[in-house]
């Protein structure tokens, strides 16, 4: 998502609870909200934190499937749009349609539905959220002596360290006619798994914006491209290349550029880094990686020289047999220590 | 009809404009002066009708409407002496300067007296959107001093000009010796100011000071300096070898291009006090770095400060970062 979601406002918000499909019982029914829930300035301030929170460090751009048969994007796009649909019955509707989803093995949850502007556009944000335990402990006089009691609490909706495991943010592009962005994280599963695939595809009725191959290929090119142009240190050089195809030859599916960063990278090349992703367009705080387009080229790497000499090594080589070290004069040594099987001539 | 009460007459159908136009001058001086981070107030009146029947009859005018040009005035105090240059060049950028007086060049250096700096200025077209109530040609004096200043204009006004009978010489010698504690004190407390500033730590002091000025151009919340120069001491280190006039400048230019976002945040935060930090200058501090460089921001945090605290911060700003 392209927008700042520092400049993210919430208007107004409702709940609906969604019980368990259970085997025992015929048909559960969701408990729909009437009216939107009375809100403070902290409830809303607490929903812009959390809703920026997890959008702004795992979420993916999406857009609406012109194949898809959930409801939600027509209701979306009403919302953002002309409005014909009231919030509160339009909210229902999607609390409705997710309750169908969801199986025996959805757990139990509330959906929030909320009315936000980012940068002064009008905004969406579906959220399920699931019920949490906890105790509260308040300090009490009892027979004039100093105690606390403390109450178990089995219905809390959030918690200060809670991660919102499941939401999708609907912005529209200017006027009511404008292009709708999208962006959903989805915590619990990433997207390859059937949980990811309900909540993305089956609830929202989104795709992701990008085929997973073609974001991962941008990717790979663009921090190719900052380890040659930023970084001057050979050395450094090598240790973030082998970094990146270790990272790309994982097998996670879900890739996050600033976890990259946090892990490999020193602090000082970190906001650069990101900086080029930016302008080399890949704003999104995570990818789908799906290295079909790039696998030749995970498997290693090539150093070529001013002179025409070129060192083709695996990664896997890089700081034991293979060292990369920066000479005082601006050049660079690479020591090769192995025992050497053959040598032949070559056009 | 007397000529007096012509103009009694005349002002009396006029001053509600002269009341705007009060307002509009004092309204365009307090915003730009708050959006530039000065401490001042700025108070706007029109003169009452009778102190303006007065002041014709005690001076000797050939044109009492034309001559008496304080019917809307107002009032720019400042604590320091050093924000009267910058206020000097507000009004200069912000309204048509028509006369200009300042009673410290004008002054014998023998002579103790009133040190004040005085502008007649009309407000250009570009602010009154239209001009409906007419005010493009009406002329408002703006009267700028410190606050020692404005204590001995006042003191002096009520004992000698507007006393019942002249005071005795005794009493006006008084008063105007009393101007020279008044001159003492304001180079007493700008030397203070220079001096505190010199001291170990006077960095710190410094960036706190410009980041005091900048957070009282969004929010008038009071805050604790003892929290700001702990986190202040502790965040020194990133902003490396810049000097701090040049962080003066980079803070500057941070706060304007992000004003209405900043504006908005302290705003909906009024009254949410989960995060301690957001009622305090140094908030800024954090925001233009979470904007620059969030990565080295966040190592040094952790080793120092509640994670919390800057997770909840970077949230708000909308660059969540992962401590």
């Amino acid at each position: 998502m392209r927008y700042d979601l520092g400049q993210l406002r919430v208007d107004k918000l409702i709940v609906h609870e969604l019980p368990r499909h259970l085997a025992s019982e015929a048909v559960s029914q969701p408990i729909l909200s009437d009216i939107e829930s009375p809100l403070t300035m902290e409830v809303k301030n607490f929903f812009r934190e959390k809703i920026a929170g997890t959008l702004g460090t795992e979420a993916y751009d999406v857009e609406f499937d012109p194949d898809t048969t959930s409801p939600v994007p027509n209701l979306v796009s009403d919302n953002l749009g002309n409005g014909t649909t009231d919030f509160v019955v339009m909210s229902q509707e999607v609390a409705r349609h997710l309750h169908q989803c969801q199986g025996g093995i959805n757990p139990e949850g509330l959906l929030t539905v909320v009315q936000v502007r980012v940068e002064n556009r009008r905004g969406l944000c579906i959220l399920k959220l699931e019920k949490e335990e906890g105790a509260r402990v308040r300090q009490e006089t009892s027979h004039g002596k100093t105690t606390f009691s403390v109450q178990h609490i089995r219905d809390l909706m959030l918690t200060g360290k809670t991660k919102v495991f499941k939401v999708g943010l609907f912005v529209r592009e200017g006027d009511g006619t404008g292009a709708i962005d999208g962006a959903v994280c989805d915590r619990q599963k990433g997207y390859g798994g059937t949980v990811a695939y309900f909540f993305l595809s089956r609830f929202l009725g989104c795709r992701l914006k990008e085929l997973p191959e073609i974001t991962t290929k941008r990717f790979l090119e663009a921090t190719e491209s900052f380890i040659n142009e930023e970084i001057a240190d050979p050395e450094r050089k090598a240790s973030y290349q082998v970094a990146l195809l270790a990272e790309l030859n994982a097998t996670r599916d879900s890739f996050s550029p600033e976890a990259f960063a946090n892990n490999n990278l020193a602090t000082e090349h970190r906001q650069a880094f990101m900086t080029h992703l930016e302008e080399a367009g890949l704003t999104a705080p995570s990818f789908v990686k799906d290295t079909s387009l790039v696998k030749p080229h995970l498997r290693r790497i090539q150093f070529t020289f001013q002179t025409g000499i070129s060192v083709l090594t695996s990664p896997d080589h890089i700081g034991e047999q293979v060292k990369v070290q920066p000479e005082e004069d601006g050049r660079t040594r690479i020591e090769i220590t192995d025992f050497l099987k053959n040598m032949h001539g070559r056009q | 009809m007397s000529e007096l009460d012509s103009l009694r007459e005349r002002y009396i159908t006029e001053r509600p404009r002269y009341i705007e136009l009060a307002g509009c001058v004092s309204r365009l001086l307090e915003a730009e002066t708050r959006r530039r981070g000065l401490t001042c107030t700025v108070e706007g009146r029109a003169k009452e009708v009778a102190s303006l029947v007065k002041k014709a009859l005690r001076k000797s005018y050939v044109s009492p409407w034309d001559e008496i040009q304080d019917k809307a005035g107002v009032r720019v105090v400042t604590v320091y002496q050093r924000t009267i240059a910058d206020v000097e060049d507000i009004i200069r950028e912000l309204f048509e300067v028509h006369e200009y007086e300042d009673k410290r060049l004008e002054l014998e250096p023998d002579k103790l007296d009133y040190l004040g700096v005085h502008f007649e200025v009309t407000v250009p077209a570009r602010h009154l959107d239209g001009d409906p109530g007419g005010l493009r040609d009406l002329v408002c004096e703006i009267q700028l001093h410190t606050r020692a200043q404005n204590l001995w204009a006042t003191v002096s006004h009520e004992l000698i000009y507007k006393a019942a009978q002249t005071p005795p010489v005794e009493v006006k010698r008084s008063i105007y010796r009393l101007m020279a504690l008044l001159e003492l004190f304001d180079e007493e407390v700008a030397r203070g100011w220079e001096h505190v500033m010199a001291q170990p730590g006077f960095q710190e002091a410094r960036i706190i000071a410009d980041l005091e000025s900048q957070f009282y151009s969004l929010t008038a919340r009071s805050w604790d300096p003892q929290l700001s120069r702990h986190v202040v001491e502790i965040l020194r280190p990133l902003l490396g070898s810049t000097e701090v006039e040049e962080y003066r400048a980079r803070l500057s230019t941070f706060v304007e291009h992000n004003r209405s976002k900043l504006e908005a945040i302290f705003a909906d935060y009024q009254d949410d006090d989960r995060n301690p930090l957001l009622s305090q200058p140094e908030s800024l501090l954090v925001f233009e770095r979470l904007e620059h460089d969030r990565f080295q921001l966040a190592e040094l945090w952790v080793e120092h400060l509640p994670e919390s605290l800057l997770r909840s911060l970077s949230e708000i700003w909308g660059t969540p970062v992962d401590v």
